[in-house]
């Protein structure tokens, strides 16, 4: 052990171990610091999203829940508000409102804040708590409605009020998604004084719930079997089906890039240990030559790669927590939550990496010296096993790619997203390995034909023909992850924002009766507002299906037969929809039944277990409806427009009552727009999405940002392989080019050589970028994130330009030695 | 046609300067064959780089053909050996990812001459390998590899060859052969010839010896 420990040090001193211990940490580092970022955000984006519900979890009712419902809660320390909002009247004067009133406890909101203002000409600012007993909060348009200012009075029923804020923002005003009219913000404590909440009211009791995880885990447990239908409970899941959806592409888009890391890493490990075996050849032979034996030489390698290992795992960690704490000081301001503190688990898995890495990557290739041959002593020409490809080594590549690929998998807990980027990877690799390796041998007979300078570029990349085309795809693969970044940049995330566009409708008009539709739109027209289409509304309940009563064989977890819908008819297909099976009633000549045609979205269709052809009965009103499903189509609720489960066929509806709805887009500055259409048609009722629309980009926006930044990460690691991989070869570059220089070639020669080489390595390497990130976009775009494929031309062009000037500026940069040193040094060291 | 004055050579280590060559003036007229001797570690090679401007003097003066190349940059010194100076190398030194022709046609090239290929096979068939022109060096046994090396060495049929211990890496019989290939192409071309090696039998072979000891030159051995 001391023997092993101390060539270990002569090793460290003379330098030979830095790369390897580098490129080790550097992958420790990388995955740390990703891993615990990911984390840490994903926990920040997690516990921002439950703002959204102003908790962790909320249970809604409309009547007061049971006490016994909620000593769960207590008996778990979990922290309680409760809210109950109803519509009521609101005076002030001789003005009145129909306004959205909200009495909360004291202790709402338990995640988030409030944002309020004194003053009607500032901005609101996070305000902590809620109004005192005896004051309101109102929106700044209820103030213009009843024409008061603040610390006036206002009446909720019998209870008066003064209005003491301006109220700017609610947290939880996107998971209420419905509120009618102006809100009006008053304390609990004063709902009785009022005396408007009487039984049969229109109310929403919500209780809020906050506290540690395990513990609302298990209230949840215990709460969930007592539950009736009328409650609902609401955790991040489905209280945000859009945030949810969100969310869980914030992760993949994070996952994905920590999952590039680990193959960067291993890509580094693996050239820094070749590099430290072919420098050791010389050492070990003499070392047999003193009688050495293999199995020595085995225990040794074994030795020193512990101590590497150890040493760089905790080097990677430390460096790693710097570096997620330094971005994501960087963030901090991004990030209006404080940021919750990382588990071991991020640490575990940097080490994780680094012992595969090293197990997968670096011994197999070290174990080879075992097999250098002592007549090296001797004859330098002779190698070991590791120059060759032996089978045994192939084995130990498949282990390692297959340890990654678990490693890879463990990571991101996404086999999907993991199968794309390891096999994306591989099977580029390979493709355009082979290219390279055909391309290679056709082009020498090109080199024979030309000049030394392109003979000797040529020739460079084809010695050791196999070791050239790893080359190229190594370069090919940092190259890729460049683009790839690059890609998700400005393209993926674009279109994905492109889902929410600026003018994404953001308010909502209901209860619009059939007389009011034309003067509405009028309206609208005359202050340019574009509405998503005006369409009719009639309530009514789905009862059987193929003549059995639904709620016999459907379970509760599908709550639409349980409920009454709304539902539509239309002469053309809605514009952003999909039709997935059936036909649309305009080209639908053929409807053999007698019966109407309805068409149902896809996912309710498939919870039904309905398809085309079969019958349904809806009871709208006292009338059964008999219609037969014609076709299904996929929708996505996130796009702001009216959207229904089932619309019919015209010509069936329209007997019974109906009244329309519609979303359009409000600018901010056109806001106070909505007193007038109030004013004009009374009976509409509005819902106002534009805060929690507000909430959703702000949060697309971070992701993206903290994207950027990991992929930050990430295009810096890029570049330092392929710095270490130009590395890799300057040993021979230096005896090469001093041999040049000894028959007289000129520097010219020299640096044009190795421009002409790092050119086409460039290009191979580009244009297999090209191949590799188009590939990928089409896979994340269409599988992992659900969205339509887009052809990149400008991949195609900035790949190889991209990868011949960074490739060369680089490769130059890192091998100017080779021509700055006097020719006698390199063949003395050589000789 | 190879001239030295004064030449001194120090190179800063750990522990201070040390000198190496100690002030070596030396005259080789055309034609010569020299052989320079010594024990490891004497200079002898340092010398010999110098000469063949690879490395930078410390002072004194090294003419080659009349040109004091200690007055030339490292690319004029380059341009120089193109055109006059040939090598062979104890570890023959060809470029592993060329083939035994590429490697002899280098020289040619760097002269910009148009036979290159032609002069190239004509010399690697007068040393016996024109079945052996499209090997790779790797594939070559090492008198082979020195075969080529000397091919290289003389294709562009330089004024000046320096050899470095030409046969210290192959058997006593390939040495042979190779110091008898040295001297017959040397013959016949009229080249000027530095020979550094350690091997007496060797240096017999040339007109003239010089002895390298702790970095001064003398006609004969030290009397150690």
């Amino acid at each position: 052990m001391k023997t092993e420990l101390r060539l270990l040090q002569r090793d460290a001193r003379s330098g030979e171990l830095t790369l390897l211990c580098a490129a080790i940490t550097v992958a420790v580092l990388i995955v740390t610091s990703i891993s615990l970022f990911a984390e840490r955000l994903q926990k920040a984006l997690v516990s921002e999203a439950k703002v959204f519900l102003a908790a962790d979890v909320v249970l809604q009712s409309p009547q007061p829940v049971a006490e016994k419902l909620l000593l769960g809660a207590v008996t778990r320390d979990l922290q309680r508000a409760e809210i109950v909002q109803f519509p009521s009247m609101v005076f002030a004067g001789d003005e009145m409102f129909l306004s959205s009133v909200k009495a909360a406890s004291s202790a709402y909101p338990l995640l988030g804040q409030l944002e309020a203002t004194d003053d009607v000409n500032v901005a609101g600012v996070p305000v902590v708590g809620s109004p005192a007993p005896g004051e309101a909060w109102l929106d700044q348009r209820l103030l213009h409605l009843l024409n008061i200012q603040l610390g006036d009075e206002v009446w909720v029923g019998e209870q008066a009020f003064t209005a003491a804020k301006i109220l700017t923002r609610e947290p939880d005003s996107g998971s209420s998604y419905f509120s009618l009219g102006p809100r009006i913000l008053i304390n609990l404590e004063d709902l009785g004084g009022t005396g408007v909440v009487q039984p049969g009211s229109r109310v929403f009791y919500r209780y809020l719930f906050s506290g540690e995880e395990a513990a609302i885990d298990s209230y949840i447990e215990w709460l969930k079997p007592q539950l009736k239908k009328r409650h609902r409970l609401m955790g991040l899941d489905d209280s945000q089906p859009g945030l949810a959806q969100s969310l869980e592409r914030a992760e993949g888009f994070l996952l994905l890039a920590g999952s590039l890391g680990v193959l960067l890493a291993s890509v580094a490990v693996a050239m820094a240990a070749r590099r430290y075996s072919l420098r050791h050849y010389d050492n070990v032979a003499v070392m047999k030559t003193l009688g050495s034996t293999p199995q020595q030489l085995g225990r040794m390698v074994v030795i020193h790669l512990t101590v590497v290992l150890t040493v760089s795992v905790l080097a990677g960690a430390l460096l790693g927590w710097f570096a997620q704490y330094a971005f994501l000081n960087i963030m901090q301001e991004w990030l209006p939550v404080a940021l919750p503190q990382a588990s071991i688990k991020p640490f575990l898995v940097g080490a994780g990496t680094g012992v595969v890495c090293t197990l997968a990557f670096a011994l197999p290739m070290m174990w080879q010296l075992r097999t250098v041959s002592p007549l090296r002593v001797l004859r330098r020409e002779l190698g070991s096993d590791a120059d060759g490809n032996t089978d045994k080594t192939r084995y130990f590549y498949l282990l390692g790619a297959l340890a990654i690929f678990a490693l890879m998998w463990f990571y991101s807990q996404h086999l999907l997203i993991t199968s794309l980027v390891f096999f994306g990877t591989l099977f580029c690799g390979l493709v355009v390995g082979g290219i390279a390796w055909f391309v290679l041998g056709s082009i020498r007979v090109l080199g024979t034909q030309a000049g030394s300078v392109w003979r000797l570029a040529v020739a460079n990349l084809q010695r050791g023909q196999l070791q050239s085309v790893l080359q190229l795809v190594v370069f090919g693969l940092a190259l890729m992850l460049l683009l790839i970044s690059v890609l998700i940049r400005t393209s993926i995330v674009r279109e994905w924002e492109l889902q929410l566009p600026p003018d994404t409708p953001n308010h909502f008009l209901i209860n619009i009766a059939p007389y009011q539709v034309e003067p509405l739109k009028e309206l609208l027209a005359e202050h340019e507002l574009k509405t998503a289409g005006m369409y009719p509304m009639v309530r009514g309940r789905l009862t059987h299906l193929n003549d059995i009563e639904a709620t016999t064989i459907i379970g509760e977890e599908v709550d639409e037969v349980y409920r009454e819908l709304n539902l539509t008819w239309s002469e053309t297909f809605p514009e952003d929809n999909v039709l997935v099976a059936g036909q649309w009633w305009d080209d639908n000549s053929n409807n053999s039944s007698d019966r109407p045609l309805v068409s149902v979205e896809q996912e309710l269709a498939d919870n039904l277990g309905v398809t085309v052809g079969d019958k349904l009965t809806f009871t709208i009103g006292d009338k059964k409806l008999d219609v037969t499903l014609g076709s299904i189509r996929e929708l996505r609720w996130d796009t702001m427009r009216p959207n229904f489960y089932f619309i019919f066929e015209p010509g069936v509806l329209e007997n019974y009552s109906a009244t329309h709805i519609t979303s359009f887009y409000l600018p901010q500055e056109k806001k106070l727009l909505i007193n007038d259409i109030l004013r004009q048609f009374p009976t509409i009722s509005i819902f106002e999405l534009d805060e929690m629309l507000y909430q959703i980009k702000t949060m697309v926006d971070q992701v993206t940002q903290a994207i950027e930044l990991v992929l930050g990460l990430i295009l810096i690691s890029g570049a330092l392989v392929l710095i270490a991989s130009v590395q890799a070869s300057i040993d021979q570059r230096m005896q090469e080019n001093a041999i040049l220089r000894t028959l007289g070639a000129p520097r010219r020669l020299i640096l044009g050589s190795l421009c002409l080489e790092f050119i086409l390595l460039g290009l191979g390497a580009g244009l297999m970028a090209a191949l590799g990130s188009e590939l990928t976009a089409w896979g994340l775009q269409t599988q992992a994130f659900r969205m339509e494929y887009t052809f990149h031309p400008w991949l195609w062009l900035a790949g190889p330009v991209l990868g011949a000037v960074l490739i060369c500026g680089l490769g130059l940069a890192a091998s100017y030695r080779v021509v700055r040193v006097p020719p006698l040094v390199v063949l003395r060291e050589l000789m | 046609m190879i001239r030295t004055t004064s030449l001194i050579k120090s190179v800063n280590t750990l522990d201070g300067e040390l000198v190496i060559l100690k002030g070596i003036d030396l005259e080789i007229k055309a034609g010569e064959t020299v052989a320079i001797i010594g024990a490891s570690g004497s200079g002898k090679s340092t010398l010999l780089g110098l000469l063949a401007g690879l490395d930078d003097v410390s002072s004194g003066g090294v003419f080659l053909n009349g040109t004091d190349i200690t007055t030339l940059d490292e690319e004029q010194r380059a341009s120089l050996r193109a055109d006059l100076v040939g090598f062979v190398f104890q570890s023959f030194q060809l470029l592993p990812s060329l083939s035994a022709l590429e490697n002899v046609m280098l020289p040619l090239e760097l002269q910009r001459r148009p036979d290159a290929r032609e002069q190239a096979v004509k010399y690697l068939s007068r040393v016996g390998l024109e079945h052996r022109l499209t090997h790779y060096p790797r594939q070559l046994s090492g008198g082979e590899q020195q075969r080529v090396a000397i091919a290289r060495a003389f294709s562009n049929q330089p004024k000046i060859l320096f050899a470095d211990e030409p046969t210290g890496n192959l058997d006593t019989k390939t040495g042979e052969q190779i110091i008898e290939l040295l001297f017959e192409l040397n013959e016949q071309l009229n080249t000027t010839l530095v020979l550094v090696t350690h091997d007496l039998k060797l240096a017999e072979r040339c007109e003239r010896r010089l002895w390298m000891n702790d970095g001064l030159l003398s006609m004969q051995p030290d009397a150690d």
